[in-house]
């Protein structure tokens, strides 16, 4: 057989996440709710995505491994799914949907969530997503495009992080699902139903447009923000196995609870000093606020910790690490809030 | 203007209520009884929802 000419490059392939109407069941190309992500980055698994199972060798003779020693693992096969975008308006929104449930624009991760803990395949939920790259199948060509996609898809992670000092300031986001399902190649182009296109995001947020960088812990701290991070995350586990149909899909998923941690870089001065120091009786609990005006990440109690000093050329700088928690008088709290909109 | 659920709002399927308008947290705070303040972003709401739920009125000056 000859050498094939065929192959795929990243900036060929358009990144959509697709809103699944039940858990397993891939977006349809027609009708279905779906967006162009703005990508910088992506990474998936490769299709042989499973482990190998190996016996122990026999004892006295013999001591080697055979065919029937050495088992393909698939029944716990779990594919990944990464993603590195511009933190539009829509992005931001569309991923906080995938991972807690909100895309309305306040974006607000709540002390009672998650709204669900579990996933059954072939069940009604709007929380699993498809994810498509187009023409990025092996057998892809110029002249004919073969997709890859991944149904079944449950985000556990997505970091938001700005730096004043790189990206152009950009706030970027990175996002990380899994899915049990093994990825279906084929052609497909999505059309008709609500079909965002990459060019339609043109919302998007900078550091350098924040007006309030605060840290209030009794009084309010008035930073000078160099650089964020926001990190959500949570555990999905597939659950069970399928041998009959559809290569070991899984018979649904379970969620683990939320970890809300992040930090911000700060010029060190009184401002920063005042933002971390409490007294061994109190707790350190604050809360923050980062707002352009429309962007805004809010975290009403949040608690400090380690923190730490750059001695950067330019003058040193506070990094405070925190992480977000609810006010405990109910469960109706936010932990933190991603405001999209003005 | 702020609103609590009626007792139907509990009955409406997951398809219909604000799990599906994309608000959780909505969804999750009018179960536990809690006032809500509706975005924008989420009106109009569906005949079907809105006639679950109640408006809390300002208390009178």
């Amino acid at each position: 057989m000859a050498k094939s000419t065929t192959f795929q490059t990243k900036t060929n392939s358009k990144v959509t996440i697709g809103t699944e109407v039940t858990l397993g069941t891939a977006t349809a190309a027609s009708g279905g709710v779906t967006i162009e992500m703005p990508v910088t980055d992506y990474s998936f698994s490769e299709v042989a995505a499973h482990t190998l199972s190996v016996a122990p060798f026999r004892l006295n003779g013999g001591q080697a491994q055979s065919d029937d020693m050495v088992r393909a693992q698939r029944h716990d096969r779990m594919y990944e799914i990464s993603m590195t975008f511009m933190a539009s308006d829509k992005a931001i929104n569309r991923i906080c949907l995938a991972l807690f449930g909100d895309d309305d624009g306040t974006n607000s991760l709540i002390g009672s969530m998650p709204a669900a803990t579990t996933y059954a395949d072939s069940v009604a939920s709007i929380v699993p997503v498809t994810i498509h790259f187009e023409d990025s199948d092996p057998d892809s060509t110029a002249a004919s495009g073969v997709d890859t996609e991944f149904k079944g898809c449950m985000c556990t992670s997505f970091n938001l992080a700005g730096d004043i000092g790189s990206d152009g300031g950009m706030v970027m986001g990175s996002a990380t699902f899994v899915t049990g399902y093994a990825p279906v190649l084929a052609a497909k182009s999505y059309a008709g139903g609500t079909h965002t296109t990459v060019a339609q995001h043109v919302n998007f947020f900078n550091v350098h447009d924040f007006t309030k960088t605060e840290i209030n812990s009794g009084s309010a701290e008035d930073l000078v923000l160099y650089s964020f991070e926001l990190n959500i995350e949570r555990s999905v586990n597939r659950v069970g196995f399928d041998t009959a149909s559809n290569g070991f899909k899984p018979l649904g998923y379970s969620v683990g609870g939320y970890e809300v941690t992040g930090s911000l870089t700060v010029k060190r001065d009184v401002e920063s000093k005042g933002a971390i120091t409490f007294a061994d009786t109190a707790e350190p609990v604050c809360a923050i606020d980062l707002d352009t005006g429309v962007f805004q990440i809010t975290a009403p109690k949040a608690i400090i910790d380690t923190a730490s000093i750059n001695f950067d050329d330019d003058g040193w700088k506070t990094v405070i690490p925190f992480r977000c928690t609810y006010d405990g008088a109910s469960t109706g709290n936010t932990i933190v809030s991603i405001n999209t909109a003005a | 203007m702020k609103y609590v659920a009626k007792k139907e709002y509990a009955a409406l399927s997951d398809q219909d209520n604000f799990l599906a308008l994309g608000s959780a947290s909505t969804h999750l705070k009018l179960k536990d009884g809690l006032e809500v303040e509706l975005h924008k972003a989420l009106l109009p709401l569906p005949k079907k929802v809105k006639d679950c739920l109640k408006e809390v009125k300002k208390e009178g000056k």
